[in-house]
């Protein structure tokens, strides 16, 4: 047993004790379930313990809002090597490329297409070797510096393929819906 | 900072621990130091906040009144009074070491001189600068071979930088990059040997230089064994003493360098490349063999292997001396063996500017690493 559950008399509210850190998570109606095993989307949760990277629809380069009141649609995830997190991690995007990584970075739409179009390739092949070919061959020469679709392959081909698929495709959708709404999207990085 | 409370820093270093001490006068000080080495087997703290240590070897140190021609105290030249510390050195059979006030900034400092021998007795020179002085000369020797072989084989022994011209800037060159300018200066300066170069505050440096014309490369390096090279044209009447190549590791420039004239890739023999390498000795004689190179039999001997854990093992205070080149070595080759390979990868190489055999994945393979790992199948020599 790793949880205890608890369903509060209120209606909407739920909580469950977690027994292996001792915490315990009291979610009320406006709580953002991620529904997912890899993301997180839930605000008052982007602190170390829980994540690393937070993507944050909009421009606004402030800190997210632990306490409740934060309004923005957000995306995280823990630091994870050797899972399909790690492609997303490796994305040939800037995500925090910054000498000083951990200030926020914001990334216009145009910053993001390239991502998103080779993530829409993942998601169409089978295999590392037909992604090889999908994404490299145009320009092999090109290929052999890191932030390429040839440094994130060298990386992660050890992951299997065939778990990439959920975890991409989550990503995907909601880096695509901000995107309707909004200009970019800013990232952190918090440790 | 005053000669009293000198004493007590060095006292407070986690690395030294002063034995004794005598004024010889209000301006020098003699101290004699143990040197501390920790404990490993040990985790507990002791009460200055650091771990246990032990005494693993003594020294003397003298601290000296501002640097000037002359030795204030000693009433002798730097140049005499740094052999009679290689005298009072072999006497005591410790280092025998120097530091002067100016050099310190107002706080302690642990950037000491050692009296290094000349021809004509003793010269003051950085301590960090003179563990390198068996570097540069072998520096010398790759610098007029004038062959990116020579460089491969000298590089890898120290982390190496390059001021950008005229300006403090470091330049991160990568290794490969770092010999193509090398050889490209070859160009500029031309045949050069080594030196130690008196500064102005009378302490030397080593350097490399051309004779004739005075251009050459000044060296400095730190305690963690970078070396930062400067591009220079020296004064040649100020005082150059000439280092013999005597002691000179000649094994870090060996007289054979090699130099890939071409590659066929076998992709039905299990991603197999056939390597022409040309053996180029430093007389320009040649001959020719061909390597195979089975990128399928190094991914099964090394791709098990964990590259952060062999750099690791490289580096640690752990690791036996003796086994750490080792260590680093494997984790080259497992760097680039681990990589996404595909017999289409593995047939479509080039050889890039630097003389390498590249693949499209980005691995790349130097001469050396292709005649230690592949095996020769035509010899045409």
């Amino acid at each position: 047993m790793v949880a205890l559950g608890i369903v509060f008399k209120e209606e909407g509210f739920t909580a469950y004790f977690d027994l292996g850190k001792l915490l315990l998570f009291i979610q009320g109606p406006s709580w953002k379930y991620s529904w997912s095993g890899s993301f997180y989307r839930e605000p008052t949760l982007a602190t170390p313990e829980f994540v690393n990277y937070v993507l944050i629809a909009g421009g606004d380069e402030s800190r997210v809002a632990v306490d409740g009141s934060e309004k923005r649609d957000c995306l995280m995830w823990k630091w994870a090597s050797n899972n399909p997190l790690t492609v997303i991690q490796m994305l040939p995007v800037d995500l925090h490329y910054h000498a000083y990584y951990c200030v926020p970075r914001y990334l216009p739409k145009k910053e993001w297409e390239l991502a998103i179009e080779g993530c829409k390739m993942i998601l169409q092949q089978d295999s590392w070797e037909q992604l090889f070919e999908a994404l490299c061959k145009p320009n092999y020469d090109e290929c052999t510096i890191d932030k390429t679709w040839m440094h994130l392959i060298n990386n992660c081909h050890k992951i299997e393929y065939r778990y990439l698929g959920i975890t991409v495709s989550y990503f995907v959708d909601w880096v695509v819906g901000v995107l309707e709404e909004e200009e970019g999207i800013t990232s952190h990085y918090i440790e | 900072m005053k000669n009293i409370e000198y004493i007590k820093y060095l006292d407070e270093t986690m690395v030294y621990r002063v034995k004794s001490f005598r004024e010889i006068d209000e301006n020098t000080i003699v101290i004699d130091l143990a040197h501390l080495t920790m404990i490993y087997d040990s985790d507990e703290l002791l009460e200055d906040g650091y771990p246990p240590r032990e005494e693993d070897g003594y020294m003397r140190l003298y601290r000296m009144a501002p640097i000037r021609e002359i030795c204030p105290t000693m009433g002798c030249s730097s140049e005499e009074f740094a052999a009679r510390c290689l005298e009072e050195s072999r006497e005591l059979n410790q280092p025998v070491m120097v530091t002067w006030r100016d050099k310190e900034n107002g706080k302690g400092t642990l950037d000491w001189f050692c009296p290094v021998a000349t021809s004509e007795g003793g010269v003051f020179v950085r301590d960090s600068e003179s563990r390198i002085i068996d570097s540069v000369k072998a520096f010398a020797l790759a610098f007029n071979r004038e062959h990116r072989g020579a460089w491969e084989y000298l590089l890898k022994n120290g982390d190496w930088y390059f001021y950008k011209e005229n300006s403090s800037v470091r330049n991160d060159l990568g290794h490969q990059e770092l010999i193509t300018k090398l050889v490209a200066m070859y160009s500029q300066i031309g045949v050069v040997a080594p030196f130690l170069y008196r500064k102005e505050d009378g302490t030397y440096t080593p350097v490399v230089m051309n004779k004739e014309s005075g251009k050459g490369v000044l060296f400095t390096s730190n305690s963690y064994n970078e070396i930062y090279m400067d591009y220079k044209e020296f004064e040649t009447n100020n005082r150059m003493i000439l280092l013999n190549s005597e002691g000179t590791k000649q094994h870090l420039v060996p007289d054979i360098v090699h130099e890939i004239v071409g590659w066929k890739a076998e992709p039905n023999r299990d991603y197999a490349v056939d390597v022409e390498v040309l053996s180029t000795s430093a007389n320009k004689l040649s001959t020719q063999r061909t390597y195979r190179l089975s990128i399928r039999e190094l991914i099964e001997k090394y791709g098990v292997l964990d590259y952060g854990e062999l750099m690791l093992e490289g580096m640690s205070l752990y690791t036996p001396k003796e086994e750490k080149p080792a260590k680093i070595s494997l984790a080259r080759i497992v760097n680039e063996i681990d990589k996404f390979w595909t017999e289409k990868i593995a047939s479509s190489c080039k050889i890039n500017e630097y003389g390498d055999l590249e693949f499209i994945n980005g691995a790349h393979f130097a001469p050396t690493l292709i005649i230690t790992l592949g095996r020769v199948v035509e010899n045409k020599g």
